[in-house]
């Protein structure tokens, strides 16, 4: 059964996860700074759009650029970070090769974070874009790219020289998301920034850049995480597996069309919206694949559910995935979309995105990830389950506050006699329930930093009086 | 190893088709839109060609208003307003005086720094030159909107102006004038001036405005609603 | 299938090389009956074919027939024909006038007293059309008597050998000249123009007073008006760039109509 030959599999774990041990924990904590760096910018848009005035005097957290900021942390901060983290570490594990140049890593890691404090300071002196989730400004995009190159290299270089025959799935989507990303990134910035085209095209290019990002970026890592995990933790093998190569091709496939479906109703030719409604709704075929392969296997091994608080994260991660994608494909019907548009059921869509199913897949993949490459695990398990609940409450008011305000404005966007004010006025209620949502996750997401933070710490108290001995002795 | 490449060539293909299909065929359909007259008129070959010695469409924005859209950008109000008018089966737009007509690509083909916007917390603002022309209500406006919209949830933009205080001698021109006994008003002998940049702003904002024809999209209204 | 990994491992883990192994095998060993799953990929694979059947079928109805025109989802663009609304010589003359003449005649037609003479009431505005068609191809030198006052000037040729308008424009602005200010002449139409254009082109000296009256052929007769002008489907061409003889493929076909909606 065991692949590498030599040594027991015990050792060439260790190898492995040795050999990017410090990159992962750089990344791991890069993560969790960006992410409770977002959600205090989340915090503060959401106590604005209940106090207008809340933080208005100073230009640089006026209510757009805390916007700008919050999406730049989120994306290239907490998601991308923790993306580099986990991947490389699941590519490690499944190709059994350790990843060479562990050293490159954390350099191209601080490169990238050097790139988006810069992006950070710009956007708050003023020089963001006008395009969401992209919002950096274009001088540390080069940046960016020289620091993703670096990373990502290894990435594929560590499929490319894998030991064994196999291929599972999870390989091929985080292999898919680390070969698309820079090709995305690249467009988006050509386009956009380096060579810019005009008009509409600028928009058809944005709403391509955003939806790629999501499903050709975010989504497939974190597939590929759940696939992984999720075998692994129930002890069970995915249900219909079979299937999952299929899913495999057709999401990708159909999500990469699907991404014009923002502009639905907008000024583009008819036909580019049209194409995309189709395979936004093809995206059917994979969300019910994934559902046997995912849920499917995890309802199979209840109990295991019940206990594993990594893989209850990664359930509820996947789940939120599976509900995010009928959403995606509810909203790209033009009727809805009629009613959809232009309100908060977009905004709550991205957050139930990289909340709902990335975040917390991520949590969950954390949550195992740190205790396996410690070695120490939580003397408790108190306050990482209630890490979960309380991130699953706060994503659960967020979604509803967030849905619920946007299906409003929508039946009241029908109505010509209702003025936007009288319509924004009256989304109080929804916006004081999205506060509430938003102070839980900070609450959660702090609980979440704390508890990762909490464990290194431990172990690194536990390690430090016998430390020379170690230095001596390499094998223990 | 075969299943490598195979792997690769996949994910090659998967993107590619998206890019070709949706990016490179839409600038490729799009890239070309010239600026044109209201009208199209016959030549004497018997085809359509612009009127000669008409104004051309959409037309530049001067400097201080391109310098109002950058504003415009950087603070960030794409994130609740809208510039786009759709169809008025989605939502009114017509009915509420977004604009005379729906807004097509030749619309835009002089901007960049694109912002057709995503959500419509405040109102679409692609003809708000039209519905509200009186600039010190915009400034007003843009200093706090409680002034001018009680209530509003959009948010003040007071460091676009200055606080200074008036000599006797020289009557300050441009102060914003506010409402009698509004209590936003600053004290006797202070008055707020707005800076270049709330002015080129609200420039650019007094400038937006669809009420010309395109060949592709006549106006169907006339009224704009205020 | 799940005995066997439960078998293969006895932590509650499964670990990395199980999970290929077992999923290899899961792959190779493709009907899975005992799970009693099996119709799940027979229903995936009609449900594939309706989705490929519906999206085809939804891509060509509502494409907007795939034309960078065509923005709403029931676009058909063989529906209705573009009326253009055609500007009335007037309109076009006003331009040209508003670009042209008012330097020396002003704005409300009345001239410069002793430097440019008026064109309002003049008997040489609203006389025969020849004699303005040849003032205007050539241009005029020398003295005129204009309302009883004498005027000694140039006034330049907006014909060819001056400033080459097209007879649409010099026939708008003649129209204009013979119609605004309370002057009641009749239009001078485009067709009257090319002819006589096509006598004088050749010219290139200005008239002078003397010479204008002489060897008039008969006035024509005033035609309707030209209003809209209805265009076939096929020469629907929309140049954007403004040169007759050069239009491009992608842009040309332009999109006459939207379905009427209702
Ligand atoms: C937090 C969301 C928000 C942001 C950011 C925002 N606005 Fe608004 N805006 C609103 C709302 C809500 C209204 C409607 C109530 C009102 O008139 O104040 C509005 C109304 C307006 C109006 C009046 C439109 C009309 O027809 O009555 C203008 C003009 C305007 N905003 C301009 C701007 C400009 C310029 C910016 C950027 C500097 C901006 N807004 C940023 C929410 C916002």
């Amino acid at each position: 059964m065991s692949v590498s030959s030599a040594g027991s599999p015990h050792d060439s774990l260790n190898t492995i996860d040795n050999s990017i041990n410090k990159a992962v924990f750089y990344f791991i904590l890069s993560a969790i700074t960006w992410l409770a760096l977002s959600s205090l910018l989340g915090l503060i848009g959401g106590i604005k759009t209940v106090i207008p005035s809340f933080l208005s005097t100073n230009e640089g957290f006026t209510f757009g650029r805390i916007q700008a900021m919050l999406n730049t942390t989120l994306l290239m901060g907490w998601c991308s970070n923790a993306i580099f983290a986990v991947a490389f570490w699941i590519m490690a594990r499944l190709s059994s090769t350790p990843i060479k140049h562990g050293g490159i890593l954390l350099i191209a890691g601080v490169i990238w974070n050097i790139a988006l404090s810069l992006a950070l300071i710009g956007i708050f002196i003023g020089d963001l874009t006008a395009y969401s989730w992209m919002e950096f400004p274009s001088y540390t995009s080069g940046i960016f790219l020289l620091a993703y190159t670096l990373i990502a290299v290894w990435g594929i270089v560590t499929y490319r020289h894998k030991q064994n025959d196999y291929s599972y799935v999870s390989q091929w989507y985080i292999l898919g998301g680390l070969l698309w990303f820079p090709w995305i990134f690249v467009i988006g910035q050509f386009f956009i920034n380096w060579v810019p085209v005009r008009g509409v095209l600028q928009s058809i290019v944005h709403a391509w850049y955003i939806n790629n990002v999501f499903y050709l970026w975010l989504c497939p890592i974190a597939l590929g995480a759940c696939y992984y995990f999720i075998p692994k933790l129930s002890n069970t093998a995915i249900r219909s597996y079979h299937l999952s190569a299929l899913a495999f091709w057709t999401f990708v496939l159909f999500a990469s069309w699907s991404g014009l479906t923002y502009l639905i109703g907008g000024p583009v030719p008819v036909w580019l919206t049209t194409t995309s409604i189709v395979f936004a709704v093809s995206l059917i075929i994979p969300a019910l694949i994934f559902y046997t392969n995912l849920i499917g296997t995890a309802l199979s091994s209840f109990s295991q559910f019940k206990n594993n608080l990594a893989l209850k994260f990664i359930i509820f991660g996947s789940a939120a995935f599976i509900l995010h994608l009928f959403v995606k494909m509810g909203l790209s019907i033009r009727s809805v979309d009629a009613l959809a548009h232009f309100t908060m059921i977009y905004e709550a869509h991205h957050w139930h995105l990289i909340y709902g199913f990335f975040s917390m897949v991520f949590f969950g993949a954390f949550y195992y990830l740190v205790p396996t490459l410690l070695k120490h695990s939580y003397k408790s398990n108190v306050l990482p389950n209630f890490n979960f609940v309380l991130s699953a409450l706060g994503i659960i008011i967020l979604l509803v506050a967030l849905y619920g305000a946007g299906w409003q404005q929508g039946t009241q966007f029908a109505n010509a006699e209702l003025s936007f004010l009288q319509i924004a006025n009256d989304l109080t209620f929804w916006m004081q329930l999205k506060l509430v949502g938003l102070t839980i996750l900070f609450i959660a997401n702090l609980l979440f930093a704390f508890n990762v933070v909490a464990l290194l710490l431990s172990k690194l108290l536990d390690v430090l009086p016998n430390f020379s001995n170690d230095e001596i002795n390499p094998n223990t | 190893m075969k299943h490598f490449s195979i792997l690769l060539f996949g994910i090659f293909i998967v993107l590619t088709s998206s890019f070709l299909g949706l990016i490179s065929s839409s600038l490729n359909q799009l890239g070309g839109l010239k600026q044109s007259t209201e009208s199209l008129e016959l030549d004497d070959a018997g085809e359509l060609v612009l009127v000669d010695g008409d104004p051309l469409y959409p037309m530049k924005l001067s400097g201080s208003s391109e310098q109002g859209h950058m504003e415009y950008v950087k603070l960030g109000c794409v994130n609740c307003h809208s510039q786009q008018v759709r169809r008025e089966e989605l939502g009114n737009d017509l009915q509420r005086g977004f604009g005379q007509r729906v807004s097509v690509p030749r619309d835009f083909i002089l901007q960049s720094n694109m912002v057709l916007g995503y959500s419509r917390l405040g109102p679409d603002l692609s003809s708000v030159g039209s519905r509200k022309s009186d600039l010190n209500w915009h400034l007003m406006h843009l200093y706090n909107p409680q002034i001018t919209s009680p209530g509003s949830l959009m948010p003040p933009f007071p460091f676009l102006f200055e606080t200074i205080k008036i000599s006797e001698v020289a009557a300050t021109s441009g102060a914003l004038e506010f409402p009698e006994g509004s209590p936003y008003a600053p004290e006797n002998g202070i008055a707020i001036i707005p800076s270049r940049r709330a002015v080129a702003l609200v420039e650019y904002l007094l400038n937006l405005d669809i009420n010309y024809n395109l060949p592709e999209a006549v106006v169907t209204k006339n009224d704009t609603g205020e | 299938m799940t005995q066997e990994n439960k078998d293969l491992d006895e932590s509650k883990e499964l670990q990395d090389d199980a999970i290929q192994e077992i999923h290899q095998n899961l792959l190779k060993d493709k009907e899975l009956p005992k799970e009693g799953f099996s119709f799940l990929p027979i229903a995936l694979i009609f449900l594939f074919a309706g989705v490929c059947f519906w999206g085809g079928i939804y891509i060509v109805t509502h494409g907007g027939e795939f034309r960078w025109d065509g923005y709403h989802p029931d676009f058909v663009a063989s529906d209705k024909s573009l009326s253009i609304p055609e500007k009335s010589l007037f309109e076009i003359g006003e331009k040209v006038f508003i670009a042209q003449c008012v330097q020396c005649h002003q704005n409300d037609g009345k001239g410069i007293a002793g430097v440019y003479p008026p064109l309002v009431e003049s008997s040489w505005v609203l006389g025969h059309q020849e004699v303005l068609a040849r003032i205007l191809i050539n241009g005029m030198n020398g003295k005129v008597v204009v309302l009883g006052k004498t005027y000694n000037g140039n006034m330049p040729a907006f014909g060819p050998s001056g400033l080459n308008l097209k007879p649409k424009q010099i026939a708008g602005v003649l129209s204009y000249i013979r119609q605004e200010w309370g002057n009641a002449g009749s239009d001078i139409t485009e067709d009257t123009m090319k002819n006589y254009m096509a006598m004088y082109n050749a010219r290139t000296t200005p008239w002078t007073s003397e010479e204008l009256s002489l060897n008039l052929s008969p006035e024509p007769e005033a035609p309707s008006k030209d209003t809209d002008i209805d265009i076939s489907d096929d020469n629907k061409m929309l140049d954007t760039h403004g040169d007759e003889d050069h239009t491009d493929s992608e842009h040309s076909n332009m999109i006459l109509s939207h379905k009427e909606h209702s």
